[in-house]
């Protein structure tokens, strides 16, 4: 019965990391443009203390496999840059058609916010609070 | 004291310890081996490089120089294991039919298919057949013991519903099937080729610079070497595995075939229908009803768990950690551990019905004449056979005859048999003794009276049952009847024809198959032999007779010849 109660305690839990992973993901790419877009010119280890202060990501070798995604598909252009006290450095700059995909995504998002708002409002009015800081 | 490796990471030269290096080494080709499906591999890989550069430089200040194994396990923390990478960021598998990544299967309940709670729809989804098929099987082992209804409830609560989408994709991934684990040897294979050319170049190289510093070539042969052996182990392990679920899934199916034929045993015999149930079975053996049921249990607890690991293992070590099963080795052990209990406990309850035995005796005295013949005569219980047949039950290997009644059962026996010379003052006696055990002396004494056996006696016969009878729904505790004929040497027997079914199926042995019945015997001073009137006794009878029957010494007794037989 113990067994039971335990393993099904494990199950809840997997699912909500789950679950949040997964919003987690939806949002990164719009976040990883967007850094890179106020930037001007970035390189991977501004973009991870950005993302790393937000606590958007855990682990930073989740972000090499999206940059490099999104710099196949034409999102992102980059250049070698020489460094003084390290190895050489990629600096990652937005396309014009990053741009475009960039603005798309930000009007997305932010429909997408006022959405989840309003149906949070009017679903729990004790999430008021919540509303006005963000 | 430790030695240090000097390597090179992104054109920046570092001097790291040796198992550092090792750690790192390992950790870089996880990463390959984890991204080698990806678009783009060898860039990511060459990014995380000099990322990993970056961080390590960080850690060489004046006073340190050389990167420690603390300095991995920190860099390889922050960079995340394989694994991790995915959880945040989940790359679109490319769509053409090329190098995509795959996830490996996992068993849920399928919620969208379901009938009743998803199971067979999952299985189904697990193993890529329809889930009729699935459902008919749980359909028809409702029939043959109802085992299926305990594996359905069992998979109910061990496997988990699919509820993400993400689990949905993984519960229909790719078949767990020969092809896949041909490619994971495949890919191992793969793997020791790459190393191989490595080691190929490394040789050239060494050769060409003949440093004798230079490590490579013994390290790259090393990992050839250790290659070469992974496959051969990994294909050793999918064996062990395969056989480990033919062993186990084969002992199951015979312990349920078993218990299910036990459970209702039914059969046609003679046009009349005998039903021997389990729980007929069990009532005969066990003290109670409770100690019958547990015993079931605890047997199928016993047997039926270390069988299912055996399977789980095989399938574990064939298709790895992707069926595991949060919490089975220790729910398993509790369980075997419980079964284990009750056996003891069932054991320890029975065990002291053995504990006392009883004899009960009874004489008989036969007043015959001097020189008489007595006569011997079996009769039969007409209850134990009924107006239909004259046919018997006979339970576990002819070691008891049964007859059914309803729901009610009798046991009944034949006696042991055995003459002696030796007498009472020269008697004709005949000794029925009852023998059973119990719990306690009067437990066993009131079991061996209980036992009927009746005999009736006149100046010069004798008539015996066929079978001693148990009383009805009586359990088995080694409960006999024994019958000892007491003769004076001298004496002659007539055993009547009737006395076939008593000696051919005595438990004394060595009354078996020795015509007794319908035949006139004589006590000697060393045992009962065939008696031969005066007129038939020649030679050539004898001759005959022991060809027939050469395991009996035929020392024609003094005694026999003159005798004079009144009422032949």
């Amino acid at each position: 019965m113990c067994c039971i109660v335990l393993k099904l305690y494990y199950i809840c839990r997997m699912n909500t990391d789950k679950r949040i992973s997964q919003m987690r993901k939806g949002v990164l790419e719009l976040c990883i443009l967007t850094i890179i877009a106020n930037k001007e010119d970035a390189y991977a280890s501004d973009i991870l203390a950005k993302l790393k202060e937000s606590e958007l990501i855990v682990v930073e070798g989740t972000l090499y496999p999206l940059l490099t995604r999104l710099k196949n598909e034409g999102l992102l252009s980059y250049r070698w840059e020489e460094s003084k006290s390290g190895p050489p450095r990629k600096y990652y700059k937005i396309t014009e058609i990053g741009e475009k995909l960039l603005q798309e995504l930000t009007i997305g998002w932010q429909d997408l916010i006022d959405a989840v708002q309003k149906i949070t409002e009017s679903e729990n009015t004790s999430l008021e609070t919540t509303n006005q800081q963000s | 004291m430790k030695k240090t490796v000097t390597i090179n990471i992104s054109g920046i030269i570092f001097h790291i310890d040796e198992d550092a290096y090792d750690r790192l080494n390992r950790y870089m080709s996880r990463l390959k081996r984890h991204f080698s499906r990806m678009e783009g591999r060898d860039e990511i890989i060459t990014d995380i490089e000099s990322r990993i550069a970056e961080l390590l430089q960080e850690k060489v200040v004046d006073n340190k120089q050389v990167i420690t194994i603390d300095d991995i396990e920190e860099v390889v923390k922050l960079m995340g294991e394989p694994s991790e990478m995915d959880q945040d960021s989940d790359y679109e598998p490319v769509n053409e039919p090329g190098p995509t990544y795959r996830r490996a299967k996992r068993l849920f309940r399928d919620p969208d298919t379901r009938m009743v709670a998803g199971v067979s729809s999952g299985l189904s989804a697990y193993f890529n057949v329809d889930p009729v098929w699935i459902r008919l099987l749980f359909v028809i082992s409702l029939f043959a013991g109802g085992f299926g209804v305990l594996v359905y409830l069992i998979l109910w609560i061990v496997v988990p519903q699919a509820i993400t989408t993400a689990d949905k994709l993984e519960m229909r991934g790719e078949p767990v099937n020969i092809s896949n684990i041909e490619r994971s040897v495949r890919d191992e294979f793969g793997n020791v080729k790459e190393k191989f050319n490595d080691f190929a170049d490394g040789a050239k190289e060494t050769f060409k610079k003949k440093s004798p510093g230079s490590p490579t070539l013994f390290d790259n042969l090393a990992e050839v070497i250790g290659g070469i052996f992974r496959i051969f182990l990994k294909v050793i392990i999918v064996l062990i595995g395969l056989i480990l679920i033919i062993f186990g899934l084969g002992f199951i199916i015979a312990f349920v075939v078993g218990t299910a034929g036990l459970s209702s045993f039914s059969f046609f015999e003679h046009g009349e229908m005998i039903a021997f149930s389990l729980s007929t079975f069990l009532d005969m053996v066990f003290p109670g009803r409770v100690i019958g049921v547990l015993s079931v249990v605890a047997l199928i607890l016993l047997f039926g768990i270390p069988l299912i690991m055996i399977t789980y293992l095989g399938i574990r070590l064939i298709v790895g950690n992707s069926v595991k099963v949060p919490y089975i080795g220790i729910t398993a052990f509790g369980f075997w551990l419980a079964g284990l209990v009750m056996a003891v406990f069932v054991g320890f309850t029975t065990g002291m019905d053995f504990r006392h035995s009883a004899f009960v005796a009874s004489d008989y005295d036969v007043n015959i004449k001097p020189e008489k013949v007595l006569y011997i005569k079996a009769q039969t219980d007409p209850m134990l056979y009924n107006s239909y047949n004259h046919s018997k039950t006979s339970l576990f290997d002819g070691e008891w005859n049964v007859k059914f009644k309803g729901d009610d059962y009798i046991l009944y026996n034949v006696p042991e048999f055995y003459a002696s010379s030796k007498t009472r003052d020269g008697k004709v006696t005949l000794e029925v003794s009852n023998f059973a055990k119990g719990s306690s002396q009067n437990e066993a004494y009131r079991r061996a009276e209980d036992l009927t056996y009746p005999v009736t006696t006149n100046d010069s016969t004798i008539i015996l049952s066929t079978y001693y009878k148990y009383p009805p729904n009586a359990k088995i505790r080694e409960q006999r009847v024994s019958l000892k004929l007491r003769l004076p040497i001298g004496q002659i027997v007539r055993f009547d024809k009737n006395m076939e079914e008593f000696f051919d199926e005595n438990p004394n042995y060595q009354y078996r198959r020795e015509e007794f019945e319908g035949n006139i015997w004589i006590m000697t001073e060393s045992g009962l032999k065939p008696f031969i009137k005066e007129g038939e006794s020649s030679i050539n009878q004898l001759l005959d007779k022991k060809v027939h029957s050469n395991e009996r010494s035929f020392a024609l007794p003094l005694c026999m010849v003159p005798i004079r037989i009144i009422g032949f």
